[in-house]
């Protein structure tokens, strides 16, 4: 501690030797301030070097995000973290202040975009175990403007593509999400090739859009005729060649996935362009039927009960599945004081296959071909008839079948028919349109069903709505189909 | 106490005290003032004050300051694990996390420990070598008091160092978490060991200057 006295004079006996330790001016311990003042300037700009800008994200709700712990994330690499959340001054929004890395303060230009990612938990699982703890972070997309900017507003979804990733994203549209969330993984042949960035609900449509990015190569897979399909579950099918359970990845059962396939014949296609829009099919099967093309719709009148007929029940012709009830509806039939069921059904005619083909005659456009085509068939003796599909839960189906072949016997045994074991009744099939300029043999057909008029209904087709509203008594409540009973022809 | 006209000092009496091994020696004859004065038993350089002190005080005391600034503004230690992603951690923010969650006992600790000692530390230091170098006479038994006070609380402001150098080297979760100094504990290990050293570099026996003070200054 003293040995740094300044004296240096040496001992009168011993010769004068030069001191080497000779600083007569402030001490050296005044050293010690200046390096103090070095390493605490040089912690301190090293510490505002490493601090990069601030910005601000405006967001709907401060959900999830938490200041000093919610991180700001680019490409999964943590870029800076929120600092603050305050409210906006009209309180509509939230303000999130953000402080970004150095390394990245090139990031706040103009066209970048700022998402909050919130961990999804339910029953489904979860998506991705860090973001269940983590909690919520912000995702940034860099734009690539050079104007800088500092505040942003938060995207309220994920964006559909990111910058600079190669592959492409889709749409998909579709009735019920399942278990899919941000993040489920897009699969073909059980490979994951893609992702779901993100869902919407469009509530004028009442239908949700999903995006999905599939990476590159592997987006040269879609081409406009490409299926996709909901692929979140375990499939299990019960038919005559027994009982098939169909899984698919391990993740996807869990986490929810699509899977997406090209129909056979479709692989020669051109890629379909970025943002195109398909149908997200329940399960593959669906996926991959023949395409439907556009539903008739057409209006069934049933004088009994339908006890056991479900929205979705589908409606059989000759065995083969046509399409399906869309709804059930109690009607008033104030002239004979009774409540015919109103039944409504879609009906796809391209699953009638080469019989439409052949029996479609020539018309203005494929809908009203299909409509004569239906209307032809009901004039021919084609019944709605609601039978049971199901002994165990009493599910019931429409069938659409020619019972006017045997029309006769069938008359006087329509309160057991020998092939119907619930006493169904019979639906007399019959076109509104074709009514004014109907033949002879149509009206000794429903005349001849007068003694049971209770038990024939009359099947309109649609696209006879000009003919509608001349009906009195049924036209009612602007109904778009036309329906009229049995009894209602008769008592004409 | 405060005869100081009769009191005699070793320095009127030209007596030095050996502060390694305690011999007296008495200077027999007057020589200039910069002819180093060993002890004759232990060689031990000889002073009636240390020399340079209030200069030494003054530069570990300013030191201490300066590195201050960081010390409070930048983080000592970062915490990480998977639940929560990497968090950094001041003092005063550490305090505050302590207060927000309960407990305020705990916070006290650390706010005495952490910002109340070293700040008392370098201000009475600073009351203690501004009185020291105008030579005053005021409360001086007080002023000595208060000089072993910092004396004895030296090196337990280290608390939150040696907290800090505990937390590294036992918690360690590995990929899981575990807690890493920042540099802003550098600054503050800086401020407590200038402050020791501020206090170990003042001479206690200025706050009693010599007598002849009065005499060059009538
Ligand atoms: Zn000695």
């Amino acid at each position: 501690m003293s040995d740094d006295t300044p004296g240096s004079a040496p001992p009168p006996t011993t010769p004068p030797t030069p001191v080497t330790r000779k600083w007569h001016g402030p001490s050296l311990v005044w050293l010690v301030p200046i390096v103090a003042l070095a390493v605490g300037v040089a912690l301190l700009i090293r510490a505002v070097l490493s601090t990069g800008p601030q910005v601000t994200i405006d967001f709907h709700s401060a959900n999830g995000l938490r200041p000093g712990k919610t991180e700001v994330r680019y490409k999964e690499v943590v870029v800076g973290r929120v600092e603050a959340v305050t409210l906006s001054e009209k309180r509509d929004h939230v303000q999130a202040t953000v402080r970004l890395d150095r390394s990245v303060s090139n990031i706040a230009v103009e066209d970048t975009r700022f998402w909050v990612v919130r961990p999804r938990i339910d029953t489904a699982g979860v998506s991705g175990i860090e973001t269940l703890f983590s909690g919520a972070y912000i995702g940034v997309d860099a734009g690539e403007s050079t104007k800088q900017k500092r505040h942003f507003t938060g995207l309220e979804n994920p964006p559909f593509v990111l910058r600079g990733e190669p592959g492409r994203g889709f749409v998909l549209r579709t009735e019920d999400l399942g278990s899919l969330d941000v993040g489920s993984p897009i699969l073909y042949k059980r490979n994951r090739v893609g992702r779901v960035v993100g869902y919407n609900l469009d509530p004028l449509v009442d239908e949700l859009w999903v995006q999905i990015f599939i990476e590159a190569p592997y987006d040269k897979l879609v081409n406009p005729q490409t299926r996709f399909w909901n692929a979140s579950g375990v499939e299990v099918s019960l038919n005559s060649s027994g009982l098939k359970v169909d899984t698919q990845t391990l993740a996807s059962v869990i986490s929810g996935g699509i899977s997406f396939e090209r129909p056979q014949g479709t692989q020669g296609l051109p890629q379909a362009s970025d943002g195109s829009r398909f149908k997200l099919f329940p399960d593959r099967k669906a996926a991959l039927a023949p395409p439907d093309g556009p539903p008739l719709r057409v209006r069934m009148v049933f004088d009994q009960s339908v006890r056991g007929l479900d929205i979705d029940a589908p409606v059989d012709f000759l065995g083969i599945e046509i399409g399906a009830i869309k709804a059930i509806r109690l009607d008033y039939d104030g002239k004979r004081k009774r409540f015919p069921v109103e039944v409504e059904a879609e009906i796809y005619p391209t699953r009638l296959g080469a019989v439409r083909d052949s029996m479609r005659q020539e018309g203005d456009d494929d809908k009203r071909r299909d409509t004569t085509l239906l209307q032809r068939l009901v004039q021919n003796g084609l019944r709605a008839q609601a039978r049971t599909g199901n002994l165990l839960t009493g599910q019931m189906y429409v069938a659409l079948d020619f019972p006017g072949k045997v029309s006769k016997a069938e008359s006087r045994h329509l309160h057991r028919h020998p092939g119907h074991s619930h006493g169904a009744g019979h639906a007399v099939g019959r076109a509104a349109a074709d009514r004014r300029d109907r033949g002879q043999g149509q009206q000794g057909a429903v005349r001849r069903d007068r003694p049971q008029p209770q038990r024939h209904a009359v099947a309109g087709a649609p696209g006879d709505r000009a003919a509608a509203p001349r009906r009195a008594g049924l036209a009612r409540r602007g109904a778009a189909h036309a329906a009229v009973s049995a009894g209602d022809i008769a008592t004409r | 106490m405060s005869e100081a006209s009769s009191l005699q000092t070793g320095a009127q009496l030209r007596l030095y005290g050996c502060p390694t091994c305690g011999r007296v020696s008495q200077l027999l004859h007057p020589i200039a003032d910069s002819t180093p004065l060993p002890c004759p038993r232990c060689a031990t350089p000889l002073h009636h004050r240390r020399p340079r002190s209030l200069q030494r005080t003054w530069a570990y005391l300013i030191a201490a300051t300066i590195l201050y600034i960081p010390a409070n503004l930048l983080p000592i230690m970062s915490t990480s694990n998977v639940f929560q992603g990497e968090t950094l951690h001041t003092i005063l923010g550490g305090i505050e996390e302590l207060r927000t969650g309960g407990d305020w006992l705990l916070a006290l600790i650390v706010f005495i420990a952490s910002i109340a000692v070293p700040m008392l530390k370098i201000g009475a230091l600073l009351v203690l070598v501004i009185t020291a170098q105008r030579r005053s006479r005021w409360k001086q038994v007080e002023r000595a008091q208060l000089y072993r006070m910092i004396d004895a609380v030296g090196h337990w402001s280290m608390l939150d160092v040696f907290v800090v150098v505990l937390l590294v080297g036992t918690i360690r979760f590995g990929p899981l978490g575990g807690v890493m100094p920042e540099p802003g504990l550098l600054a503050f290990g800086a401020v407590v060991v200038l402050t020791m050293l501020a206090a170990g570099s003042f001479d206690p026996r200025l706050i009693w200057p010599e007598e002849e003070a009065p005499q060059r200054h009538p």
